[in-house]
């Protein structure tokens, strides 16, 4: 009994609102551990494809006779470069391929994150990072964390399921925080720059001026961008969207009925981020696709009156 | 039951420290550290937070390539593939670097990001300006016109391809 209530104290914690009728099965409901061990085994199926797609990169790499290592390759000093390459791609190879069979072990899951880091430090090297990588590193570091037999079937016991759920809804926490984040600066910066007299995010011009420096900085153009130059006051409601999405993601985190809603907004982000910027984030809409649209927590049936109830800011306004 | 619920706690604790020690690394290796663009894989996300009002690049400006003078200049990003190799958008990273490195004069910095810049993404023997641009955003994307436009030296690749 005195169990059972813990189990729900924490269900109570990561479901504040009044989204969720289950109480304490909000983390232990057998088809949502399923679901949630389905999509986590989903997400080492694909990173196994990234390893063996990349194997096409392997010849450029090993041509390299010039990088800046990232601190994860250290060791870089201590054998010949080429050697080093070798060992950072195969062992990318590897962590893909322990990912895809082992992933139930929780070394093997560890060995899958310091793959990744070794290989992206790698790529990193050359002058510059990609942030469209991240994600798909801090979700593996999170994984970690998914208790022992987590993959078992049929479905463990309720304190197993508990603990994976649990583990499954930080992950989604650590994918939304980078958002909140993201968010946090653009806020930042809005106050700042207003204090110095400066257009800030909040001027009609906002995302013309943003296109146009990254069109101009990259010498390329873009699908939408140069539209969207042109009309620029139709970028104001888009930018205020963002800072919205963006600023509240960590929000949802706790709002099941939410899920799909910020999942597929940040999406949408990052197509039209594509569209007008040439910015690509392939990868965090993969992530967000698999850990939000597909969420095990979304509600049984799609209720929008809870919905637009449990949106920030909004939400209080709607009759209850 | 018991014992699992003790530990759910725990992993609870745990994963919420793991993520206020995200977000406060993250953001310290992006903003707090001179000097340091970001401690991977920590990043703050900070990305496209200020609006640019009036922004600055650097590019390169390649005059000669194996002995034959490039009549007008090409810049890096439209030069032929004869003579720009790799990615491109990694290459504009780093010359903005290199760029930056001498305006500060960095001469350990330039040294580095020049090697970088010569082995990954030139090929053959290159003689290459380097230029300071600022500029409007949105004049610059409408007229082409810079603020601001400064040559900070001329360079050779030391050794072709």
């Amino acid at each position: 009994m005195r169990a059972q209530t813990r189990v729900e104290s924490i269900a109570a914690f990561f479901c504040p609102g009044s989204t969720d009728p289950d109480g304490a099965g909000y983390l232990t409901r057998p088809d949502r551990y399923v679901t949630a061990r389905t999509l986590v085994q989903a997400y080492y199926a694909i990173l196994f494809f990234l390893a063996a797609g990349s194997l096409y990169a392997w010849s450029g790499y090993l041509k390299s006779t010039e990088l800046i290592p990232r601190w994860p390759l250290f060791w870089f000093r201590f054998v010949d470069l080429e050697l080093g390459i070798h060992l950072v791609l195969w062992f990318h190879l590897l962590g893909g391929i322990v990912g895809l069979t082992l992933c139930k072990h929780r070394w093997a899951r560890i060995v899958v994150f310091v793959s990744l880091l070794e290989y992206l430090a790698f790529k990193f090297s050359f002058g510059s990072i990609n942030h469209g990588d991240h994600l798909g590193i801090l979700v593996s570091f999170m994984l970690i964390f998914l208790p022992v037999g987590w993959s078992s079937s049929p479905p463990p016991d309720r304190a197993t399921r508990a603990a994976t759920l649990l583990a499954f809804s930080a992950t989604q926490g650590m994918i939304m925080l980078t958002y909140s984040m993201s968010g946090l600066w653009k806020i930042w910066a809005i106050f700042s720059q207003t204090v110095q007299g400066e257009v800030s995010a909040l001027a009609p011009s906002a995302l013309a001026r943003q296109i146009a420096e990254k069109l101009v900085s990259s010498d390329t153009t873009s699908l939408l961008g140069p539209w969207l130059i042109d009309h620029y006051w139709l970028g104001w409601p888009l930018m205020i969207g963002t800072l919205y999405l963006e600023f509240f993601a960590l929000w949802s985190v706790t709002r099941p009925s939410l899920h799909r809603v910020f999942g597929l907004g940040l999406i949408l982000l990052h197509l039209s981020t594509h569209l007008t910027l040439n910015v690509i984030f392939v990868q965090n809409s993969l992530w967000l696709a698999l850990f939000f649209v597909f969420s095990p927590f979304n509600p049984d049936r799609f209720d929008w009156r809870q919905t637009l109830r449990d949106l920030p800011l909004i939400g209080r306004w709607i009759p209850g | 039951m018991s014992l699992h619920s003790i530990s759910l706690r725990q992993i609870r604790s745990r994963l919420v420290v793991v993520l206020i020690v995200y977000f406060i690394a993250g953001t310290a290796s992006q903003r707090l550290v001179p000097g340091v663009d970001e401690i991977f894989p920590f990043f703050g996300w900070s990305l496209f937070s200020n609006v640019p009002n009036e922004s600055s690049r650097y590019t390169i400006l390649i005059e000669e390539h194996n002995g034959q003078a490039i009549d007008p200049p090409v810049v890096f990003l439209k030069a032929p593939e004869t003579i720009v190799t790799g990615n491109r958008n990694i290459g504009r990273k780093v010359i903005n670097k290199l760029g930056r490195a001498k305006t500060r004069d960095r001469k350990g910095k330039v040294k580095r990001y020049r090697r970088l810049l010569e082995s990954n993404y030139l090929q053959g023997r290159v003689r290459y300006e380097l230029v300071y641009e600022r500029y409007d955003p949105l004049e610059k994307w409408k007229t082409g016109e810079s603020i601001e436009l400064t040559s900070l030296g001329r360079f050779e690749t030391k050794v072709a391809k």
